[in-house]
């Protein structure tokens, strides 16, 4: 009797252990930042809240659309010559001028703070594309 | 949005350097920096050949940027010069700080007359965004 209530035991502890790891792990949500939908179907919402021309100083701008690691770059890697490590993989697409849409009379030039144009110098409205080529 | 709004003379479009992704993100906009010394309407070129290519730039190397500028039809040496000697690099680290003096520190961020946006969304929205800009002037 006694090694009858013994096994009865074990199984059912065996039956705890079984299911405890069947259940699937609860997978912690990675996002820590809250993302901002900035385009739905019908609007795009601005994220900033005075309609004025960037200001010289700090600028609130609550923004969280991308996760975003600021590694501050290397100066001295600049100079360096080709990468040659056997972990680097060779980029895969030749480089060759893509085809552009046509510009027809189109100016190309910079800002007053060095950032590069494309367009009438004088056209009612500006828009700065603040972008990272990755 | 060239044909429509930039042809046109609707709109001026301002492309600000953000350094988000490190050495990659420095190399590749060096680049452009450079090819936009000698021509800044070369530097829509590469602009364009670097977004298409985006994928090969984390493992691109100087050769990769020298092929690029030289494509764009920019003077080599004048461009390894300034791609290695710095001139580059300081005008991009420059434009990048002013960028976080303004309270940008994602990308992509759309200053349209003066309001942000974060996001790349479809033509469609973009041209309403303008067409409404536009109509408040």
């Amino acid at each position: 009797m006694q090694k009858i209530a013994t096994a009865l035991l074990c199984f059912v502890f065996l039956l705890a252990a079984c299911s405890a790891q069947n259940e699937p792990e609860a997978i912690e949500p990675t996002l820590a930042v809250p993302v901002v939908v900035a385009a739905t179907a019908t609007a795009w919402v601005p994220t900033s809240v005075a309609p004025t021309e960037v200001p010289p100083t700090a600028m609130a701008a609550e923004t969280a659309v991308s996760n975003v690691d600021v590694v501050e770059p290397t100066v001295a890697a600049l100079a360096e010559t080709a990468v040659a490590s056997a972990d680097v993989v060779e980029p895969t697409v030749v480089v060759e001028p893509t085809p552009e849409t046509v510009m027809v009379n189109v100016v190309a030039g910079r800002t007053d703070e060095g950032a590069f144009f494309l367009g009438n110098p004088n056209a009612p409205l500006t828009v700065i594309d603040y972008s990272d080529f990755l | 949005m060239i044909e429509n709004y930039v042809n046109s003379g609707k709109i001026k479009i301002v492309f600000w350097p953000v350094l988000n992704h490190g050495d990659p993100s420095v190399y590749s906009t060096v680049t452009a920096e450079c090819v936009g010394q000698q021509d800044p309407l070369a530097f829509w070129q590469v602009h364009h050949t670097l977004f298409e290519n985006q994928g090969s730039l984390w493992s691109a190397d100087r050769d990769y940027y020298v092929q690029t500028a030289v494509a764009a039809g920019v003077d080599q040496a004048t461009f390894e010069s300034c791609y290695d000697g710095g001139t580059g690099l300081e005008q991009v680290m420059a434009l990048d700080a002013m960028r976080r003096e303004r309270g940008v520190y994602s990308q992509p961020i759309f200053d349209i007359g003066g309001e942000l946006f974060a996001g790349a969304p479809s033509y469609d929205i973009f041209a309403a965004t303008f067409d409404a800009a536009l109509g408040q002037e």
